[in-house]
This record gives structure tokens, sequence and C-alpha cells, in this order.
């Protein structure tokens, strides 16, 4: 008997929706301790330099300067995958923005004004901008030192005295027998520019060195327990020394993944005395010194049979890593075995660098890679389909996975992998594919219609777990503990839903607290990959069933019943069929006291854990193995108007299509989708760094770095949410969050190229773009 | 954040000349503060004295009819377009401060503001330039009026003298004329103007103004242009080669000088459309 849903699956609204509106959410900027100091730093003014002195003499007599530090003193490597940072840059920066100087001081503005009088003497070196430059032999090394770093060894392959800093191998079946031998052939190059994660709230991090070694951090972080791990390697320390506090975040989007500012208010606090020091990065800094998403030079061949199957395809990606690469290294291998796209392909050959160059680096973004990839796969299948004379849906039609086939890894595509066919189907009669655009109704305009395929898989170690502890309340309400971060995406509402269901008690007896800390909430690897659902949702479900376990052995020994006899709802334990002989948890949750005193029992508490099954590292040599927890597929189409004469380009519909396996909350889903959508609509048109030609960065700032606004969302945007379930996913469901950002691009590009019959290779497609396309066809017809 | 500086909100427009004068030259004039604030948290500007304005009800006042509008200097722009009077009786006016910031900035921001702060991309200049429109001008020596053809004297610069306070904008009457405002932007979201431009049409002497900006270190207003061909074709082409003539647009990071003299021609059309060609501007 299937028992009806009360909460999983309903359109719950936001647990978080009345703190953040009336602004009682506390975030790491609002925090403020007793004898708090402020952190301002010096910037690197070059993108490439040796740092011949610093004189910090004058900014250390500034009344009110509490400590000056250099990355001279900090001899210390960082990183998750790849340990290639520094806290401040020593001996040379690698990029412009790169800190040189921390200082703390009683408020900001004499820190700032102390770093004004620090002197730093540079020797400028050559700059490398385009990392394809940095891969020739003769490039000069932005890491000189790589062959000696820390790694992940035998998933990374850091290639020594080069700027490769990984190398991501996919080899599957004769790449150059099939290319050779088939019957239509096309090679395309595309490129994505490096773009920001812009956070409503920006990198801050409040850090104090506490006696005996002890540490204690609040972050603005997507990773409490790597924040912690990452600092106990770092400094030597039992990790039960470092505690790490995550209160509310204002937005993450991977760009809060792994470590931030925490390093660097931490050693200020220990240069200071132990005085806690916060560090907060300027609008400005989130773009120049903090992490951004790597930019992407693909180049893609592709060869299919006449009546269009793909028989081979070789890309090469090489992604703009910037000055360091801790993090950009397992982008390069994500979007390695996700590089082919969502098709069957029996031969293909994938390349993919990390490559260093003298540019603010890259870090994980919404899409890992995927949207990059997929820009220039999904362009060039149209492309191809145009060669071949076929339709674009009917030519994915022909490629994509179905039942039977293997991936670019050699993983089994089952049913269970969710639908992508149903997906393009789906966007594809909601934008009616087969009926052309109606003329608009000024003659300066044209329309197009384009379609485009995503999918993506969590990008985690192979032993990624996490794990929930559920205390049971006096009221028999439930206090769920986690370390996985809510930072806007909605989870700990889900989690609610999925805990009110297990418990069977009402959702607002659910309680979960937005504050993380690694002394109280349980292990959690960290909150990125779209995984938190998934695997928070397993193992809240295991949580639960411990604590029900608890419940019907002491409510047995109290209705002396057997335990196998017992059932729950309503906050209540009764006999099977005997609702009126129940014991309600507020009666159990502490221990069960019997008429005559006599307790038996205690306080009741849960715990669940979920763990990564079956994951293989991928063999060097073929990149062959199983790397995917799950794989989440989609299908956008969209419809465009463009003016031809200013280059203007309207969105007049989106489409989306994505198995969800099941909907958790649709209320929270669709949300995620448009969000995703309209941050897919900023890569798409508007979003990319401009630097000049010594590596400064020109558009630091919302001044020139456009990101979509309100008026700027889609005249009509469609969800369409498929439910084909996820063996293992808590109630069939897989992750969804990354992926609506995902392809964006890519339909559009498609759909410009039905409305001007011009082929788009680089993002982003602002009306300059357009324009110049535009008049460039008019000029050569 | 902002440094030091010293504050005087005062009381009254003399005073404020007072305080400014004995500056000379390091002070600085605080309405709406959404430039200028911004300019000395990037240390582009580091004034020693802010003289806040805003506290005097003489300067938040505006007026509209038909025969001359007056404008005070704290007038927030948001209170100008949500004026209907306002809004149909200068309509460009009104679409050109709707394209300033967001909502929230024009909560603050100010028509006065907007042209002191002199960026060549003012939104509001090209249309006060179109209209004729006059600063009023408060300063030691006492009282004196601007032409804004003659307000702005480079980028960010202005032909103000260290004392003076800009205390309203005044529009002459509309006489039947027909006005529109044009400007591209990089987003349909807030954004500088890659190019604007503004047109004022009168049917009865058969004349049209042209201005444009971001396309040379100040708003550009043309010598009147006369409308008297028959082929709107020739004609829209002789006024789109007086315009390219006249500004003299760069590469910057919003756009390519090549994408403004691409794209101001069709601005221009577009305004010559709706005040001449389709007869129905307002």
């Amino acid at each position: 008997m299937t028992r009806e849903l009360k909460y999983v699956g309903k359109p719950i609204a936001r647990a978080d929706a009345v703190d953040k509106v009336t602004g009682a959410a506390q975030y790491t900027h609002d925090l403020c301790l007793h004898g708090m100091l402020h952190t301002a730093l010096v910037l690197s003014p070059h993108a490439s330099a040796r740092i011949v002195s610093i004189d910090i003499e004058k900014a250390e007599q500034v009344q009110g300067v509490r400590a000056v530090l250099t990355g001279n003193g900090l001899c210390y490597q960082l990183g998750l995958y790849l340990q290639d940072k520094c806290i401040l840059a020593r001996d040379i920066v690698r990029y412009h923005g790169e800190p040189v100087v921390a200082i703390a001081a009683d408020t900001l503005d004499i820190a700032n004004a102390a770093c004004r009088l620090v002197e730093v003497q540079y020797e400028a070196l050559p700059s490398l901008l385009d990392p394809r430059d940095a891969m020739e032999e003769s490039a000069h090394l932005v890491h000189p030192d790589l062959h000696t770093y820390n790694y992940m060894k035998g998933v990374f392959f850091p290639k020594a005295h080069s700027n490769i800093a990984h190398h991501q191998k996919i080899r599957k079946g004769d790449f150059d027998r099939a290319f050779e031998k088939a019957d239509i052939r096309l090679t395309a190059s595309f490129y994505n520019p490096p773009v920001q994660h812009v956070p409503m709230e920006t990198h801050a991090a409040v850090a104090q060195a506490l006696p005996g070694n002890r540490i204690e951090i609040w972050t603005s972080s997507q990773s409490p327990y790597t924040v912690r791990h990452l600092l106990s390697v770092c400094f030597g320390l039992p990790h039960a020394d470092v505690r790490v506090h995550v209160p509310y975040v204002g937005g993450g989007f991977g760009g809060k993944a792994g470590l931030g500012l925490e390093p660097l208010a931490y050693v200020l606090s220990r240069a200071a005395g132990g005085r806690p020091v916060k560090v907060v990065a300027t609008r400005e800094q989130e773009f120049n010194t903090l992490p951004s998403r790597q930019g992407l030079h693909s180049t893609i061949e592709i060869a299919t049979s006449n009546d269009g199957k793909i028989v081979a395809l070789k890309s090469t990606y090489i992604w703009d890593a910037g000055a360091y690469a801790d993090y950009g290294v397992n982008i390069g291998r994500s979007a390695a075995y996700s590089g082919a796209g969502p098709y069957s392909i029996d031969n293909c050959w994938i390349d993919s660098y990390v490559v260093y160059t003298n540019k603010v680096f890259g870090t994980a973004f919404r899409g890992f890679g995927h949207l990059e990839v997929l820009w220039g796969i999904e362009r060039a299948m149209d492309l191809m389909a145009r060669k071949l004379g076929m339709d674009p849906v009917e030519f994915r039609k022909r490629n994509l996975l179905k039942e039977g086939d293997t991936t670019i890894t050699g993983e089994a595509f089952t049913s269970g992998h969710g639908n992508p066919q149903q997906c393009l189907e789906a966007v594809a009669e909601a934008i009616e594919w087969r009926t052309p655009s109606a003329p608009p109704i000024e003659p300066h305009k044209v329309r197009g219609k384009g379609i485009a395929m995503l999918h993506k898989a969590p990008a985690m170690p192979t032993s990624t777990s996490c794990a929930v502890v559920i205390k049971l309340d006096e009221d028999g309400g439930a206090d769920v503990l986690v370390s996985g971060v809510d930072y806007g995406q909605g989870t700990y509402t889900v989690l609610r839903q999925i805990a009110a269901e297990e418990l069977r008690i009402p959702i607002e007896k659910v309680h979960i607290t937005w504050e993380c800390d690694t002394a109280f909430s349980p292990y959690d690897w960290q909150t990125v990959a779209s995984r938190f659902a998934y695997m928070g949702g397993n193992a809240i479900i295991e949580a639960a069933a411990d604590c029900l376990d608890q419940i019907r052995f002491v409510a047995a020994q109290a209705l002396d019943v057997a335990p196998e006899d017992l059932e729950c709802e309503h906050g209540t334990v009764y006999p099977k069929g005997h609702p009126d002989r129940g014991i309600p948890y507020s009666q159990l949750a502490l221990g069960y006291t019997f008429e005559n005193g006599n307790s038996i029992g205690g306080p009741i508490i849960g715990h669940g854990r979920f763990i990564a099954k079956g994951l293989t590292h991928l063999d060097p040599d073929t990149g062959q193995g199983l790397p995917a927890q799950f794989w989440t597929y989609g299908a956008h189409s969209v419809e465009v108007e463009v003016d031809t004469e200013t280059g203007e380009i309207e969105i007049l519909n989106i489409v989306s299509a994505l198995d969800a396996g099941k909907v958790l909350n649709p209320k929270l889903c669709v949300g995620q989708v448009v969000g995703g959508v309209v941050q897919g609509l900023g890569s798409a048109l508007w979003e990319g760094f401009v630097f000049d030609e010594k590596g400064r960065l020109l558009n630091p700032a919302f001044v020139d770095y456009k990101i979509p606004t309100a008026k700027d969302i889609p005249h009509r945007t469609q969800q369409i949410l498929l439910e084909n379930p996820q063996p293992g996913g808590p109630y069939g469901a897989r992750g969804v969050a990354e992926h609506p950002m995902i392809s964006i691009p890519s339909a559009i590009g498609n759909a410009l190229y039905d409305a001007l019959g011009i082929e788009f290779t680089t993002l982003p497609l602002n009306y300059e773009r357009i324009l110049t396309r535009i008049r460039e066809k008019a000029e050569s017809s | 954040m902002l440094g030091n500086f010293e504050y005087k909100r005062i009381r009254s427009i003399e005073e404020g000349c007072q305080y400014l004068a004995e500056a000379a030259g390091d002070g600085a004039v605080l309405a709406g503060g959404t430039d200028l604030l911004v300019e000395i948290r990037n240390g582009l500007k580091s004034p020693q004295l802010l003289v806040d304005c805003k506290g005097l009800d003489v300067l938040n006042v505006f007026s509209v009819d038909d025969s001359r509008s007056t404008i005070g200097a704290s007038v927030a722009l948001n209170q100008l377009i949500e004026h209907r009077v306002f809004r149909t009786t200068h309509p460009a006016l009104a679409d050109a401060l709707a394209s300033i910031g967001t909502y929230q900035l024009r909560n603050r921001a100010t028509l006065v503001g907007n042209i002191c702060n002199a960026s060549p991309a003012a939104d509001a200049a090209p249309v006060l330039l179109v209209l004729d429109a006059v600063v009023e001008v408060a300063g030691v020596e006492g009282p004196r009026t601007v032409p804004v053809r003659s307000f702005f004297a480079g980028v960010k610069k202005t032909t103000l003298k260290p004392d003076e306070i800009v205390t309203a904008i005044a529009l002459p009457a509309r006489s039947g004329l027909r006005t529109a405002f044009r400007k591209q932007q990089r987003i349909r979201g807030h954004d500088l103007a890659v190019v604007n431009a503004a047109g004022a049409y009168s049917p009865a002497k058969k004349v049209l103004k042209l201005a444009i900006g971001s396309c040379a270190p100040t708003p550009v207003l043309l010598d009147p242009i006369e409308v008297d061909s028959k082929d709107n074709e020739a004609f829209a082409d002789h006024v789109i080669e007086t315009v390219l003539r006249a500004v003299s647009p760069i590469s910057d990071v919003r756009a390519s000088a090549g994408y403004r003299n691409a794209v101001l021609p069709i601005l221009v059309k577009r305004i010559l459309h709706e005040l001449l060609f389709e007869g129905s501007g307002a």
C-alpha cells in the first residue's frame, strides 16, 4: 500500500522567507564581535610581476593599525585538489588584483588609510593572458614550482614544468579510424569568457585565533567542513581545534565552495594578538580578487554517417584557469567526462587542459564547466544538422543516449538515468518547433527559434558523504542538524518536508537552524554539485527511521506490544489499527514515564548517513570509469527577436524541461529553474570579463559588468518538470539545482542562426557583437 | 569608506554659497548623492566640504505648466516621473529621467544633479538642450542664469564657479514642440547610455533641434535644422550626415566607436520618424 504523501512533492513555502524579508536573517556581513578589527588589502596593480620590496613601516605606525601582513611570513600552500595558492602573494604576483599586503585595524577607514602608505616595488614580468599561448613550450611559467605542489593523486595530473595544471583524457573506441571513414565531418571552435558569480553577499569571514592554537571562524561559505579540514591541514591543527560557523549566506553559486578569505582572517587575528578580524570583499574585489568562472576555448570535431548518426567526436578544451587552478582542475575533469553532450558516441577523444594564465583565477560556478562545454557542443550539433540537411531536433533524437547505450566513460545508460528524449520532445512541442516564428510587426526585426540539450552529474570525490542528526523535542517536534548550507537554493525547506513525511509529524514541528557549526552539526563534504537534496535527503530518511525505531522500541514496552506491531502517524505511535491507544511522541522524546514514576528510554536522537555509491576514479589514460552518482538531463527551447539595426535581442519565450526524477517541492523547483534560466541569460547575452592588453580587468563593477535585472526577464518562460524516478534518490529525486542555466547560451545561439543566418561562436551575444556580425554579413553579400 | 570631510546642512542658499566660497574649490554640493558619494568612495573626488542642500524647502519644489516649468535642485527624479502633469507636459524628459539608474536610485537622484555631474552620457542633457532649458544659479555675487548649452565644459566639468549652487532648471514654454528621446543601452535594466539622443520639432517654425549624448566630451547640441524637404529619406540622410560630423565617439569598455557610429544614425532616424514622418509625436 502506498501512503499518500503529505509534504513531499507539495508547494511548501520557504522556511527562511520571513527571516529574510524582515531583515531578521543575520549574515557574516552583519557580524560584529567585541574588539573586532577590520581589514583592507593592498592589491597587485600588475598581472605578472616580481615583488622587489615591500615597505610597511609607515603603515605600521598608523594609530589603530593592529596587524600588517605580507606573504613573506606566510609559508603556506593551500588548496582542495591542488595546493597551489598562498594566503598573500609571495615573491611574485600572478594576477592584477591579487592581495599583496593585508592590514587589520580598529576601523576600515584606518585600514584603508594605512594601505595607502604601503610602498611596494614591482618589476613587471611578461604576462600570459591567453591559455593557448600559455601551453606553448616557450611560455614563461606562472607556477615554476608546480612539480613540488601537493595534489589529489590518481585523480589529477599536473604537468611538471608547464602551465598545465591538469590534463583530463577521455578515450573511447577508435576516433581516428571512425573520423577518417565517416561520410560527413565538421570542425568548429568556440569561446566563453570568464564571468563572475555576483552573489548579493560578497565573500566575508570573521576569524579569531584562540589560546592553545584554536581557531574560530564565521564565514559566508558553502563548505563548513571543507573550510575546517583545509585550515586544520594547512596550519597543522587537530580538526576539533578549528570551529567553523556558517550563518545565513547571501548566495554562493559555487564561488563560496572550498576556501575563501578564512585563512587570511585567521592569520591576521593571530598577528593581532587574538582579536577577532573581519575580512569583507568589496564588490570590486569580488570581481578582481576573488575567483570567477574560468574562460574556455573549445575545438570540436564531429563526424557522422550520411543518415545522421554521430560516429566520432573529438573535443579539445583549453580552460583559462587564471593564476590558480586548485578548484579549476576539477572543472576540467568533470566537463571532460560530460564533454560530448548527452549523446551516444562510440568513438570519442577528449583532451581537457586546465591552463594557468595571469588573470583572476577560476573556481566552481553553477554548472561546473557544463554551460561552457555545451556552448560549443550544442552549437556544433546545430552546425552538423545543417550540414546534413536534417532538422536539429531530429538529428539530436537520432543520437541521444538510450537504454543499452554507454556514455563516453563506459557507463551503461539505463531507464534510471531519466529520459533526455522526453525533455527534448517536451520543449520542442511547447515552442511549436515545426511552426516558423510569426513575422514581427516592425520591418527591421526578425525572429527565430532554437533548441539545446543539457546534462550534468555531480562532480565530487568518490567518497563524498554526509550525515544528519535528528533530535526529538519535548513537544514531539524535531530538530534537524545538518552542515550542508542552504544559501538560497531552498534545500532546508525540502529537508523539512522529507523529515516531516518520514517522522509522521506536521511540518511546522520540524526545525532546521540557519547556522552550521562544525562543533555541533554532523559532517557534510560541501554544498555543491546539486547533491544536497539527494544525499541529505537520503540521510534524513535514514535518521528519521532511526528515530522511529527508538520510538517503537520504547513504546513497545509502554504498550506491551511487539515493536513491529506498532505504527506511527500524526506524531503518535500506536498498535496497528488502534490509533486510540497511541502515545504521542512528546511522551517519548525524553523517555517514557509509567504511572508509578518508573521511566524508560531516554532522549531520542536519530542519525542517518549517506556516502556516494559505486563511483570509481577515471582511468588516467582513457578516462573510463564511473564518475557520476546520477545524471540529470534537460533541454531548452527559445524564441528570440532581433532588432537588425541596433543588434538588440529580445527573448520572447524560453521553455525548459528537466527530468527531476521526483519534484520534491514544485514551487521551489520552478523558482530554481527560472532563476537558473535568467542566470544563464546573463552568460548568454551580457556577462564576460574584459581585460586590457596588460591584463587589467576593465569591468570589475556593475557599471560595466551587466547582469540581468527584473526588466530583462523574458516575456514568457515555461518550466516542464519530468518525473522518471532516480533509483536510490530520495523519493526518486535527482539534483536539478545547477542545470537550468546550462545550455541557455546554446539555445539562444541556435535561435540567432534561425533568425539571422549567422553562426555565433563567441560569448556573450551582446548587442554590439550581434550588430557587428549582421553588418559583416550585409557587406559580404 | 568615505574618508574625512566636513558636512554642512545649510539653512539658506546664501549660507551654502558662502561655505563653498570659503572652501575655494574643495567643496561639493550634495543633493541626491548618487554620483557624488560613489565618486568619493571610489577615490575619484575628495572634497573637504560637503554642502547638503536637501534641507532647503525652496529647492524641493517644482512647477509645471504650458508657459514655463521650474524644477528645484533637490527634487528627486521619481517625484517628476510620477507627476502626471509633468509627464504629459514634458514626455521626452520624463522618458529620459525614467531611464536613469534604478527605481531606488531615482528616489534619490535629481535632475539638477544629473547635469551638475556633467557626464557625457547624462540622460537628461540632450532633452534639456533641445528644450532650451536654462540653469538657475546662485553665488556669492548673486543669482544668474546659464543656458544649458553653455553649461557643460568637458567630461565631468561645468562652467559653474566654485561658490555657485544650481538652484533650479527652468524650461521655457512648449509652444507646440514635439519632442522625443532615444537611448541605446547594453541591457534592458539600468544602464548608462551607450548613445543617447533627443529631438524637438516645431511644426509652426518647421525647425528641428537635435542633441546627442555619449558621443563627445560633452553632450552635443546641433545647430537648428530647417525642415523643408519633401523627400523624407534624403532629409534623414542629410540630418544623419550632419549629426555624424558633429560628434567624435570613442571606444571604451561600454562600446566601440564603431558601434556608437552605427547606432547613432538609427536613433536619429527613429527620432525623425517619431517627430516628423509619422506626425504623431507629442
